[in-house]
């Protein structure tokens, strides 16, 4: 019986001396954490404890995905996603004062219901215009194609436009005049290091024509000044949005929708279509967040389809007939066939012509905005 | 080549080799790598070329009735116990037990002998002598072992330092009170950091069941979590266009890229992929 008090005053020294340690090493690893720890580390925390139940446990299932990716893939994905986050602080941008206030005072999971809509929205629109882009028949390959070789057909598309690379250095280094010996210097880098080259040059070569032409119609200065400071890539997102609603911004080599028409009618009434065809803006999208899910997306194509054929209309791109025609299709083939109209690659009318065998309304297009909104 | 062609390679080469299991090849299509490296890019696709056709050829089939023509041949050959043996096979319990030639085992041990000798298990332990183990060993150590299983003997020896100060009933309550103030300080101090805004929601509410918290990798990838849906969708082309072509790309293709692309496409032919 001796031996217990004595185990128990060596016990209590032991806790004491260990409870002190912890304490002053808690206290220790806080401060040196709240140090040496970027803010950022914080934020995600705090972003994580902010998620639900059910949101966590669905974020962990994800990650086990993730980690069981390749790290190059992973690289991939990681490098989109901060493209994702940048275009989300884009479009939240666009929101007015009152209107983020009414986004913050969503309920969680519906704040989140609605930013995601609108990012993927507008990641859509992007996709369809660079698959737009697309000469047609690499379009209907890559259409076509099951979604697994998407993949291996957009990586053989990239392989081909690397291989092109010099032959482009060579166009923009001699019509920004450089010397010969800085030609071949750019021809000679790394594949990784060429891309970034090509898009300051071409920021430079578009820079040139557009000080020397003078500003698209309903840019200001200040606007312009604004886009020169982006970095290259930025610039370019900026530039790419922009050529929706104002195709005169030249390309004097024909790329992916041809050159601007050079009729101004037509001009105006393919920026109406194309802007008629945008995805809704991101207020608007604000606006039906009382609704649910699948009542907004349906709402969202009601909209679209009474905007688009609001343009057809007002520009008597169609007639009665043809508009009623147009206006009783299902969803899916309404945009469809709008889109074709716009882009004048509709394969029943042949080029140029509208649906009804009329010569397309804007006979410059090449291509048009999506819907935005899965069919 | 170098060491993003090695580290490629080699994940390329687990991949045809079958691992993981199941392989997921097509996966490397979107491998970060081979964005900046043609020679990998050109591997991948010949790699994949080999294994289309490798999957277009017809599956191969023996003839239905080979088996039987075998056991012709057999029994023509003159074969005495094949029957009895197909019989063993066929799981007939009613057959006596197949009996081994007497001696056999012996026989093959004793062919195998000279062969394993001198370099496997058996050999080597065929050369070891007997091991003399010192007489009492066992108790000898319990004894050396006795003073040190002493209660109280090892706190005392590993501290090494005597607080008498401590030794004090007092000073022993206090120092549990002082471990039970710190223990709820803690609790209470977690319980308002993970509360936050509309902790109403959480699972860290104080008394729900604790939740292991987040690895550093999960939240360093939480850019990509938030936006999975988006980034893992495959079967969306608009998605699957914005998610694998970046600015570069799409600048190309704006400004230069139709008539480029088509130089090489029309040199493809239709029969391309």
């Amino acid at each position: 019986m001796a031996v217990w008090p004595e185990n128990a005053r060596a016990l209590t020294r032991v806790m004491l001396a260990l409870a002190l340690a912890g304490a002053a090493l808690g206290g220790t690893a806080t401060r040196l954490q709240d140090r040496d720890e970027p803010a950022a580390n914080g934020a995600l925390l705090e972003r994580w404890n902010r998620l639900t139940v059910e949101e966590r446990t669905r974020y962990r299932a994800r990650f086990e995905e993730y980690r069981r990716k390749d790290p190059g893939v992973r690289a991939v994905m990681k490098e989109r996603a901060k493209h994702l986050d940048l275009m989300a602080r884009r479009l939240h941008g666009t929101l007015s004062e009152a209107e983020r206030e009414r986004l913050a005072g969503l309920p969680p999971g519906r704040r989140r219901e609605i930013l995601h809509e609108m990012l993927a929205a507008e990641a859509r629109d992007v996709g369809r215009r660079i698959r737009e882009s697309l000469p047609s028949g690499m379009r209907q390959r890559f259409d076509g194609a099951r979604p697994e070789d998407r993949a291996r057909f957009i990586t053989s598309v990239r392989g081909k436009l690397s291989n092109q690379m010099g032959v482009v250095f060579e166009r923009l280094g001699r019509e920004l005049g450089l010397p010969p010996g800085r030609i071949q210097r750019l021809k000679d880098l790394p594949e990784s290091q060429r891309r970034p080259e090509f898009l300051a040059l071409l920021k430079r070569r578009l820079s040139r024509d557009l000080s020397a032409r003078g500003l698209p119609a309903g840019i200001s200065r200040d606007a312009w000044r604004q886009l020169l400071e982006m970095p290259p890539r930025e610039f370019f997102d900026a530039i790419l949005r922009l050529r929706e609603t104002h195709p005169e911004i030249g390309l004097p080599h024909g790329g992916g929708r041809g050159p601007a028409p050079s009729d101004p009618e037509t001009r105006r009434r393919l920026s109406a279509m194309r802007r008629a065809m945008q995805p809704i803006s991101p207020a608007e999208r604000l606006e039906l967040s009382a609704l649910s899910r699948e009542e907004r997306a349906a709402e969202v194509r009601r909209r679209k389809r009474s905007r688009v054929l609001e343009v057809i209309r007002s520009e008597g791109l169609l007639s009665e007939e043809e508009l009623r025609a147009l206006a009783a299709r299902p969803d899916p083939s309404f945009f469809r066939e709008v889109r074709e109209l716009v882009s004048g690659r509709n394969p029943g009318h042949g080029p140029g012509q509208a649906p009804g065998g009329q010569r397309n309304p804007v006979p410059g297009g090449r291509r048009a905005r999506g819907d935005g909104e899965r069919p | 080549m170098n060491t993003g062609c090695y580290g490629f390679r080699r994940l390329l080469e687990r991949r045809l080799m079958g691992l993981p299991d199941p392989p997921r090849v097509s996966e490397l299509d979107w491998h970060q790598h081979l964005h900046g490296c043609g020679d990998c890019r050109a591997l991948l696709h010949s790699e994949e070329a080999l294994e289309v056709l490798l999957a277009s050829l017809p599956e191969l089939r023996l003839p239905a009735d080979l088996a039987q023509r075998v056991l012709a041949r057999l029994r023509a050959a003159g074969d005495a116990r094949l029957d009895e043996l197909l019989a063993y096979d066929s799981g007939d319990d009613s057959r006596e037990p197949f009996a081994a030639p007497p001696g056999l085992a012996a026989r093959v041990l004793a062919n195998l002998a000279p062969e394993r000798a001198g370099r496997s298990l058996d050999g080597l332990l065929d050369r070891a002598g007997e091991v003399d183990v010192p007489a009492r060993l066992g108790e000898r150590v319990l004894a050396g072992l006795a003073p040190h299983r002493k209660p109280g003997r090892i706190v005392g020896s590993a501290s090494g330092v005597r607080f008498r100060i401590l030794r004090a009933p007092v000073m022993g309550l206090a120092a549990a009170a002082l471990v039970a103030c710190l223990a709820l300080a803690a609790f209470w101090r977690l319980g308002t950091d993970r509360a936050g805004p509309g902790a109403g929601t959480h699972a860290t509410v104080i008394g729900a069941a604790p939740e292991a918290a987040p690895e550093e990798e999960l939240l360093a990838a939480l850019d990509v979590l938030e936006h999975w849906e988006l980034l893992a969708d495959v079967r969306d082309p608009d998605l699957a266009a914005f998610n694998r072509f970046d600015a570069s790309d799409e600048a190309q293709l704006e400004f230069f890229g139709a008539e480029l692309l088509m130089d090489e496409f029309s040199s493809e032919g239709s029969g391309g992929r």
